[in-house]
C-alpha cells in the first residue's frame, strides 16, 4: 500500500532520518519504535506530507506522492494525528470534527450531515456525549486525544498515522486503546503508529520497525523484534531479555 | 441558545426599523442624513475589514482597496457616462483583483508581517495615484465624481441613504451566509490552527485568498459609495486614517462578530460627530482615544459584550454596594 525508499531528512547538520526503506501492507498495523530522537516522528511527518524529504521517494497505492502537501494527502486518504493535540482551541468539539468530515475527502456532505457524521465518530472513540458542544479549550488531554482521533477518522482515511496517541494513558485506558485501534483496522483502515509503551505496541502491531539514530535497525513480528540483540542493546535494555 | 437567537433577531429588526424610520421622523433633516450616509458606508467598510480577520489575516492598509474602488468607479463613470449604481460594482471588482494580487504576495506571511505589507501597499498606491498616474487621476487635485443621484432631484439625499442602506443590509446578509457555510468553517479552522486545518484536508492558501478578495471587493464597493456621495476623490483617500477607522470600529464593537463592526461604527461615529457639534473639534481625539483604551482593557471582546459583562459582574457590584450601605 505504501512503499518508502531511501528516505532521508536533515535538519541543519543533524540527520534525523537516514536512508530508511519501509513497506506497509494493506490492512496491517505497523508499529514504529525507537529511543527518543530516533527519527520516528520525522519519518511519520514525511509520510503524512508535513515535511518534504531531502532524498528518497514515497509511493502510495502505486502513485509517487513524494512532496505532496498534508492537505492533498488527506484528500487521498492519508490521515494523521498529532503528538501534541491542540486542535482548534476556539471551536466547539463537534465543529472540529465536522471540518475534516467536510474537507477531508472527496465525499460531498452538507453541514447538517457533517454534524451527524462528527457525532458518530466522536461516539466511536468514546468521547463523552455531554461535551460534544463544549469549546475545545475546556477539554483535558485525554479528551483532546479522542477528538484528534475522531477528526482523523472523519476524513475516512485508508491509511491512518498515529503519533503517540496512547502516551500518558493508564493500563486500563491503554487496554481500551488497543481494542479501539484494532476496531479501526477491522473497519478497513491500515494503521502505522508510534508508541512508547511496549505493552501497547506489541499487543497491537502485526509488524514492528525499530529506528535508532535515524536508521532502521530491525523489522519483523513483535516477537522477533523483542529478541533482536541490536534492539535490546539500543532501546529495550538488558532487563527486557529476562 | 434559541432564546438568544430570538433576542438577536428582534434587536436586528428593531435596529433596521430605526435606520429606516429615523430620516422620516426627523423630517428629512439634511445634517442627520449626511451623518447616517457616512455611517452606513463605514459599516460596510468595517464589516469588510472584519471579514478578513475571520480567516486569521489582518490588514493595516485597507484604504488601498477603499481608494481603488473609489477611483475606478469614478473614472469609469466619468469616461463612460454609466450610472454610479453600476460602476461601484466594477470598482469593487478591480479592488478584489488587486486584493488577490496582494493576497498571493503575502498569503504565507503571518500577522504583523502581513499587516506591514498591506500598510506599505497603501502608501505605494497613494504615491502612484498622485504622481505616476496623475494624467488620469488629476494628481493631488483629484477628480470630480458624479453623484449617485443628481442633486436636482428633490430629496436626493434620502434616496441615496436608502439605496446605501439596502446595499449594506445585503452585504451583511451575504457575509452571514458565507460565514455560516462550509467556507466559514474553513476560515475558523485556519484561524485557530493552520497545521491542523491542513491535516483535515483544507488548503489554507485557497481560503485565505478568497477571504482577501471578498474583503477587498466590499472595501472597494464602500470606497466607491463614499466617493460618489462626496462628489470628488483625491489621493487622501489612501491615508492612514482611512485604513485605521475600520480597525477601530471593529475592535471597539467586537472583533470577529457580525454585529461588532456595525455597533462599533455607530457608537464611535455618533460620539465623533456629537462631540464636534459640542465644539470639541480637537478634544474629541482625546476622548475617543481614552474610550478606545477603556474598551480594550475592560471589554476585550468589544462593546457587544457589554450586556454579558454587566450580567457577570452585577452580583459583585451589588455586594460591594450593600457593604457600603451597611457601613
Amino acid at each position: 500500500m505504501l512503499v518508502a525508499r531511501q528516505v532521508k531528512k536533515k535538519f541543519g547538520g543533524l540527520v534525523a532520518v537516514q536512508d530508511v526503506d519501509l513497506t506497509l501492507n494493506e490492512g496491517e498495523i505497523l508499529g514504529l519504535v525507537g529511543p527518543n530522537g530516533a527519527g520516528k516522528t520525522t519519518l511519520l511527518n514525511i509520510i503524512s506530507g508535513m515535511y518534504q524529504p531531502d532524498n528518497g521517494t514515497i509511493h502510495y497505492k502505486g502513485e509517487n506522492i513524494t512532496g505532496f502537501s498534508l492537505n492533498k494527502l488527506c484528500k487521498k486518504g492519508i490521515s494523521k494525528t498529532f503528538q501534541h493535540p491542540q486542535s482548534f482551541p476556539g471551536m466547539m468539539v463537534a465543529e472540529a470534527v465536522m471540518v475534516s468530515a467536510i474537507f477531508g475527502n472527496h465525499h460531498k456532505v452538507g453541514m447538517k450531515d457533517a454534524r451527524e457524521e462528527a457525532v458518530a465518530h466522536l461516539e466511536f472513540v468514546s468521547f463523552p456525549k455531554d461535551k460534544i458542544d463544549a469549546p475545545l479549550s475546556q477539554l483535558n488531554l485525554m479528551e483532546l486525544k479522542r477528538v484528534q482521533l475522531a477528526r482523523a477518522l472523519a476524513s475516512r482515511p485508508k491509511l491512518l498515522l498515529m503519533d503517540e496517541l496512547t502516551t500518558g494513558l493508564n493500563p486500563n485506558e491503554s487496554g481500551e486503546a488497543i481494542s479501539l485501534i484494532k476496531k479501526i483496522r477491522d473497519g478497513g483502515t491500515t494503521i502505522m503508529l508510534i508508541e512508547h509503551v511496549m505493552r501497547v505496541i506489541t499487543g497491537v502491531s502485526d509488524r514492528i520497525v525499530v529506528l535508532d539514530h535515524g536508521e532502521k535497525i530491525a523489522e519483523g513480528t513483535p516477537l522477533d523484534v523483542l529478541n533482536d540483540q541490536r534492539v535490546i542493546d539500543s532501546y529495550l535494555g538488558e532487563k527486557y531479555t529476562n | 441558545m434559541i432564546e438568544k437567537d430570538r433576542v438577536v433577531l428582534y434587536l436586528t429588526i428593531a435596529a433596521l426599523a430605526c435606520a429606516v424610520l429615523f430620516p422620516l421622523v426627523t423630517g428629512l433633516n439634511v445634517y442627520y442624513l449626511t451623518v447616517l450616509i457616512i455611517m452606513v458606508i463605514f459599516i460596510i467598510f468595517a464589516s469588510a475589514w472584519n471579514f478578513l480577520t475571520y480567516s486569521g489575516q489582518g490588514s493595516l492598509g485597507h484604504a488601498a482597496f477603499f481608494g481603488i474602488g473609489g477611483y475606478i468607479s469614478t473614472l469609469i463613470a466619468v469616461k463612460s457616462g454609466l450610472t454610479p449604481y453600476l460602476t461601484i460594482f466594477i470598482g469593487g471588482a478591480v479592488a478584489a483583483v488587486v486584493g488577490l494580487f496582494i493576497g498571493i504576495i503575502c498569503v504565507r506571511m503571518k500577522e504583523w508581517f502581513l499587516a506591514m505589507v498591506t500598510f506599505g501597499f497603501a502608501v505605494i498606491i497613494q504615491v502612484l495615484v498622485a504622481s505616476q498616474f496623475s494624467s488620469v487621476t488629476g494628481g493631488w487635485d483629484g477628480v470630480a465624481a458624479p453623484p449617485l443621484i443628481s442633486n436636482t432631484v428633490p430629496n436626493y439625499l434620502v434616496y441615496e441613504y436608502y439605496s446605501i442602506l439596502l446595499i449594506a443590509v445585503v452585504v451583511i446578509l451575504l457575509f452571514r451566509t458565507i460565514l455560516n457555510s462550509k467556507i466559514g468553517l474553513a476560515f475558523s479552522a485556519i484561524r485557530e490552527n493552520e497545521l491542523e486545518a491542513r491535516a483535515a484536508g483544507i488548503d489554507p492558501v485557497r481560503y485565505k485568498l478568497l477571504a482577501f478578495m471578498v474583503s477587498a471587493y466590499f472595501a472597494g464597493l464602500a470606497g466607491a459609495l463614499e466617493i460618489h456621495y462626496l462628489g470628488y476623490v483625491t489621493p487622501e483617500i489612501f491615508g492612514v486614517d482611512i485604513s485605521f477607522w475600520p480597525i477601530i470600529y471593529s475592535i471597539s464593537g467586537g472583533l470577529g462578530t457580525l454585529a461588532g463592526p456595525i455597533i462599533g461604527t455607530i457608537v464611535i461615529t455618533l460620539l465623533w460627530d456629537g462631540l464636534q457639534s459640542l465644539g470639541l473639534t480637537y478634544g474629541r481625539f482625546i476622548i475617543i482615544g481614552v474610550i478606545l483604551v477603556l474598551v480594550v482593557i475592560f471589554l476585550p471582546r468589544g462593546l457587544i459584550s457589554l450586556p454579558e459583562e454587566i450580567k457577570k459582574r452585577a452580583p459583585k457590584w451589588r455586594g460591594r454596594f450593600n457593604k457600603l450601605l451597611q457601613k
